[in-house]
């Protein structure tokens, strides 16, 4: 079934692809009635068959095997982090707590620890968590892992539909590293991996950093085991629950609801990673792993509710697997400008990406009454926001 | 042979119409898709050479999948340019003309009964945010001979020009936001400037389908933006070019919708300072993100609902409109900026308040409710229901305090416009609604009592949803009106019963006050009861603008009155049984008597006595001035005047009978029977005390889970089935008692004044 769902996530190929006839009107009529006629025995021998194909409804089976597959290899992921955080601290310990200690004795080890953890990471969201957002994030079911892992927020943030994370992370002496300060990918393990919080880091003496060439910071070990030992708990009920998990039409729809219109601040923010305050190109190169992600699990969702539309509604059926596609390849097209700039020595210019944000949110905004008008026809009623 | 052959003829002219309609929609994308990606090049740099002649091709190809001749006329030819600012202009105009083409070609599939078809041409068109698309989807559902009806062109049309209108309004915003933030180029100016120009163009025939008069003829030039675009010249001008725009748009807005956004509009300028205050922290330090974020977002509304408004206020209030309208643009634009940049609370709190000083008084827009009843009743039950779906869902994030905040407010919304309506026809209805909202009734805990013990989410569903239900059963009692004759008579036992209630507590205070020598203290009892009936009538006519003014406050202003007039009676009862009826009720009223007709007399005894008639009617006479306005606001005039006149000519009438009858009674059973009464009083006015701070959220809710009280019991008793409910009121008897207890030990002792000859045959104080 696994095969079956990428299958399906594969062959839904992007507008781009889509075969067109671009001559003349007369010529293009010939085609298409050519194409008709030579279908047309085929489709006579194949129409009882087709008919009933059509009337099966959603097969919701296919999102939960790839659910279920994605989250088996996050927790995969995760529970290597555990290991290899597990011996990070090993050597940290064994220079009892001294790091400038550590990166002279074993800084080869550490360094080695240190991107095998960094790899574990992007297994964890960029290749794992963010595959299946756009579902987990969209369900009642499964949204607190999505606050719990990637979108919950400090205590001090928090509000109806911005809810806090439930991450608490304590040392072995029982002393608090993190209480509700935010979700563990984005204000834990990312900062704690990546040095750009303070607190979740060793600075390194000047001998110390020469040993691990120039290195400044190592991620404390605390940290890093801590956060390891609850991704890995966390993950496992994740996975747990997600094979526990019934679909239900109206939940389906309900992700497809809430989640789209999260492509409006893509390009926001890739405008604010390149312009803002705070240029990041590490931003710019996630988020678009982030968008693919999110919307590929969307598209993959809208795809198996499509036959129960087409039943209905074939027009609107189509229209909005056309728009899935489009904004999968609107990211690949903006993506490779992007690189094309960058391979110029140039970034895409605020103006381009303001059309891009522009263009973005239309494509959006065009769904969202969309999905609510295939859910009236389909007679589903649409839940509430997970979240809320 | 002949039926095969048939059959296979059908199916093959069935799947080639598929076919032609799966290339239809593909043009159709691949030409959106081509003008998107010129455009990108245009804004990147120079466009490739052969970007003319594919934009032509995908034009071409387009044209052919058409039957409607308007559409065809639309089509664009030529895309050759001058410059990329030119070719910009082309590409901007032609997405929002092919908006146009495809709505045409939903009316004239639809007009020919070929309702797929139709569907087809409509999934294409562009939505704006928020757009509801579900009435027309199902529409063309119908069978053919259903779809064929001009009614149904009429719909797909209105349908159409809403979706674009607002959509015109959610460009054009979304420009002006781009030209703030510097965010563009010269081409993207004309591009956006064309695209906007051409969208609120609408075809004649879509204009006439919809039963709307077409646009005036007149082209609007598009203005000449000169850099820098965010100068304030350039703004003005732009700003100018789209008034003119949206004088053009068709209107769709009917009067009720006019007052609806414009009181949204008072009400989100009123909102902003409070969001931001709670977002930021001095200047230029954003606390909690999520409301500064909605502090912008309502700005960003509300300047979107002046552009919506401004065509309605040109043609309906001119003079306001050229004399502050660009004085109120100019506002919102300036607190935009100052909310960009993070400024004091005090600057954004002084732009909010000219915003809406301008809105308030010189458009005359109100965030109250106004209008007729039933729109009114249908507003006030919808942001009960959002505010009540809101609450909830805070419940089940675990936002508790949010959760019963957002219930309070539904409470008072219900409470305001809805329960005073229903009381008058359905006591036990608008009873058992407003305890869903608070304690709920025997095994049907209200939404309070749940919050306070964080019930699980299951529970706290059922009871929303009971709330709900309750409350949609008054909406639907609302929806039936009232004869002027149920109005009349409603008027009429309003006023017998709250008179008589007045009466008997009256009766009973002036019951031990008989005899010439008391005629003073009488005198200063009925002077309050008669300055109450004053104050009542006063109230009556202030309560439109007064109490409106403080409805706001609602039940916490009327909480903290409550506990005021708590305190008095607890007081006032004190004074008068002590002095009265316990240590020595003759003697100290004839002191009194004596003392106040010599002048000397403590002012603050006065004042009690006068406090003491004037709370008993006034009480009364204060609900009843709401009963009328509730009455009045259901019904005309007369009825209610009418219904007024024989209530109170009743109750004239079994006043004096009671006075006069009650003045040959037994004194001194009077006197235990109405000692009683007063007792019994106070408890119900701690019990309904009690009731309003649980209502408020000031004292929790604590159900007795076995206990079923009826309704009747709170209504009369001030009893209700909760721990607070039932133990806090009975204190009062504690009180009494204790009070009681106190002067007999203190009294021990002590000598009483001398005692005058007194008329009556009691003259010793009561034994309790």
């Amino acid at each position: 079934m696994k095969s079956l769902a990428l299958t399906c996530l594969e062959s839904q190929t992007g507008i781009q692809h889509r075969k067109r006839c671009l001559s003349t009107g007369a010529g293009r009529l010939l085609r298409r009635q050519f194409k008709s006629i030579a279908c047309a025995t085929f489709f006579t021998l194949c129409a009882g068959g087709w008919s009933s194909a059509r009337a099966e409804g959603p097969n919701l089976e296919a999102i939960k095997t790839y659910l279920v597959g994605q989250v088996t290899k996050l927790d995969a992921a995760a529970h290597d982090y555990e290991a290899n955080a597990a011996a990070y601290q090993k050597i940290v310990d064994a220079s009892g707590g001294n790091y400038d200690k550590a990166a002279i004795s074993n800084g080869t080890e550490l360094m080695a620890l240190i991107r095998k953890m960094q790899g574990d990471y992007l297994n964890l969201h960029m290749n794992g968590y963010e595959t299946i957002e756009g579902i987990a994030a969209g369900v009642r079911e499964l949204v607190q892992f999505d606050i719990y892992f990637d979108s919950g927020v400090p205590k001090n943030q928090g509000a109806t539909d911005n809810p806090v994370a439930p991450v608490t992370l304590r040392e072995p002496s029982g002393k608090t590293i993190v209480d509700r300060d935010g979700n563990l990918y984005h204000y834990v393990i990312e900062p704690c991996l990546y040095g750009t919080k303070a607190v979740f880091v060793r600075k390194l003496g000047p001998e110390a950093s020469q040993a691990l060439h120039g290195i400044k910071f190592l991620p404390l070990a605390t940290v890093t085991s801590a956060s390891a030992k609850d991704a890995a708990r966390e993950a496992d009920i994740f996975l747990a629950a997600c094979k526990a998990w019934q679909l239900k039409l109206n939940e389906c729809i309900g992700a497809l609801v809430w989640m789209t219109p999260t492509f409006n601040t893509y390009f926001n923010d890739l405008r604010d990673s390149i312009y803002g305050p705070n240029p990041s190109a590490y931003i710019s190169e996630t988020r678009v792993k982030d968008m693919r992600g999110i919307m590929g699990s969307l598209r993959l969702t809208y795809g198996a509710l499509n036959p129960a539309l087409a039943a209905k509604d074939p027009a609107l059926a189509r229209q909005l697997k056309d728009e899935y596609d489009a904004i999968m390849a609107y990211i690949d097209q903006s993506d490779a400008r992007d690189q094309r700039a960058r391979a110029a020595k140039s970034r895409l210019s605020r103006v381009e990406l303001e059309e891009m944000g522009s263009h973005a949110k239309t494509m959006s905004d065009q769904l969202g009454p969309q999905i609510k008008q295939a859910a009236a026809i389909m007679g589903v009623q649409i839940p509430r926001k997970p979240y809320l | 042979m002949k039926i095969t052959a048939s059959i296979a003829f059908l199916l093959s002219f069935v799947l080639l119409s598929r076919q032609a309609q799966a290339d239809m929609t593909d043009d159709f994308h691949h030409l959106q898709q081509r003008t998107e990606d010129a455009l990108l090049d245009v804004y990147e740099g120079e466009p490739p050479p052969q970007t003319a002649e594919e934009l032509s091709q995908a034009w071409q190809a387009v044209s052919a999948d058409l039957d409607s001749a308007a559409a065809r006329l639309l089509v664009v030819k030529d895309f050759h340019y001058a410059s990329k600012e030119d070719l910009a202009a082309k590409l901007g105009a032609s997405r929002s003309v092919l908006q146009h083409i495809a709505a045409l070609e939903v009316l004239e599939n639809q007009r020919a009964g070929r309702a797929a078809r139709a569907q087809e041409w409509r999934v294409l068109i562009t939505l704006p945010q928020f757009a509801d698309a579900d009435d027309g989807g199902l529409l063309l559902h119908q069978r053919p001979k259903q779809v064929r009806l001009p009614g149904a062109t009429e719909v797909l049309a209105k349908e159409y020009l809403t979706w674009e209108v607002a959509r015109t309004r959610q460009l054009l915003d979304r420009f002006q936001r781009a030209i703030a933030g510097d965010n563009v180029n010269a081409a993207y100016v004309r591009a956006n400037l064309a695209e906007g120009a051409a969208l609120s163009d609408f075809p004649p025939s879509i204009m006439e389908a919809a039963g709307l008069p077409a646009a005036g003829a007149d082209q609007i030039a598009l203005p000449t933006l000169a850099e820098p675009y965010n100068s304030p010249e350039s703004t003005a001008e732009l700003s100018s070019w789209r008034e003119k725009l949206e004088a053009r748009l068709p209107n769709l807005l009917k009067p009720e919708d006019v007052t609806r956004l414009g009181r949204l509009l008072v009400r989100f300028v009123a909102v902003i300072p409070k969001e931001y205050r709670n977002g930021v922290q001095g200047a230029g330090n954003v606390l909690i993100p999520l409301e500064y974020q909605e502090a912008v977002q309502f700005t960003q509304q509300a300047q979107g609902l002046v552009n919506e408004l401004s065509p309605i206020w040109r043609r309906d209030l001119p003079v306001p409109y050229e004399a502050h309208h660009a004085e109120l643009v100019a506002k919102l634009d300036t607190l935009s900026k100052q909310i960009d940049h993070v400024e004091d609370m005090s600057v954004i709190d002084t732009t909010a308040k000219e915003a809406a000083g301008i809105l308030e008084d010189q458009f005359g827009l109100s965030a109250r409710r106004s209008g007729d009843k039933g729109q009114i009743v249908e507003e006030t039950a919808f942001d009960v229901r959002d505010a009540l779906n809101n609450s909830l869902a805070a419940a089940q994030a675990g936002h508790w305090s949010e959760a019963e905040s957002l219930r309070l407010d539904a409470y008072t919304s219900f409470d305001s416009e809805i329960e005073v309506r229903v009381l008058p026809r359905n006591p036990s209805l608008a009873t058992r609604t407003e305890r869903s909202f608070i304690d709920g009734t025997d095994g049907e805990p209200g939404i309070k009592a749940l919050i306070d013990r964080a019930a699980p989410i299951e529970e706290l569903t059922a009871a929303y949803d009971r709330a709900l239900k309750n409350m949609e059963e008054c909406v639907a009692i609302l929806k039936v009106s009232i004869s002027p004759e149920t109005v009349g008579f409603t008027a009429f036992t309003v006023i017998a019963r709250e008179g008589l209630e007045a009466i008997i507590v009256l009766a009973a205070l002036l019951a031990g006050m008989r005899g010439e020598e008391q005629k003073e203290p009488r005198r200063w009892v009925s002077s309050g009861a008669w300055l109450a009936i004053g104050a009542s009538a006063l109230t009556f006519w202030l309560s439109k603008t007064l109490i409106q003014s403080l409805s706001r406050y609602g039940e916490k202003l009327e909480a903290v009155v409550s506990v005021l007039a708590v305190i008095i009676l607890l007081m006032v009862t004190n004074w008068v049984f002590h002095k009265f009826y316990w240590v020595g009720w003759n003697a100290r009223l004839r002191s009194l008597s004596k003392a106040s007709q010599a002048g000397a007399s403590d002012r603050w005894e006065w004042l009690a006595l006068l406090g003491v008639g004037f709370l008993t009617v006034y009480r009364e006479g204060f609900e009843t001035t709401l009963f009328m306005q509730s009455l009045l606001l259901e019904g005309s005039v007369w009825p209610v005047v009418i219904g007024v006149l024989a209530g109170a000519l009743f109750i004239t009438a079994i006043g004096l009978a009671i006075f006069k009858f009650g003045g040959k009674l037994p004194y001194r059973k009077l006197l235990v029977v109405t000692g009683v009464l007063v007792v019994s009083i106070m408890v119900t006015f701690f019990g309904s005390t009690v009731r309003l701070f649980q209502t408020v959220g000031w004292l929790p809710i604590h159900p007795i889970p076995l206990l079923n009280i009826p309704s009747w019991a709170g209504l009369w008793l001030g009893l209700y089935p909760s721990w607070e409910g039932m133990l806090i009121p009975p204190l009062a008897l504690v009180y009494v008692a204790g009070a009681w207890l106190w002067v007999k030990f203190t009294s021990r002792g002590a000598v009483l004044p001398p005692e005058e000859p007194a008329k009556e045959k009691l003259s010793q104080p009561i034994s309790v």
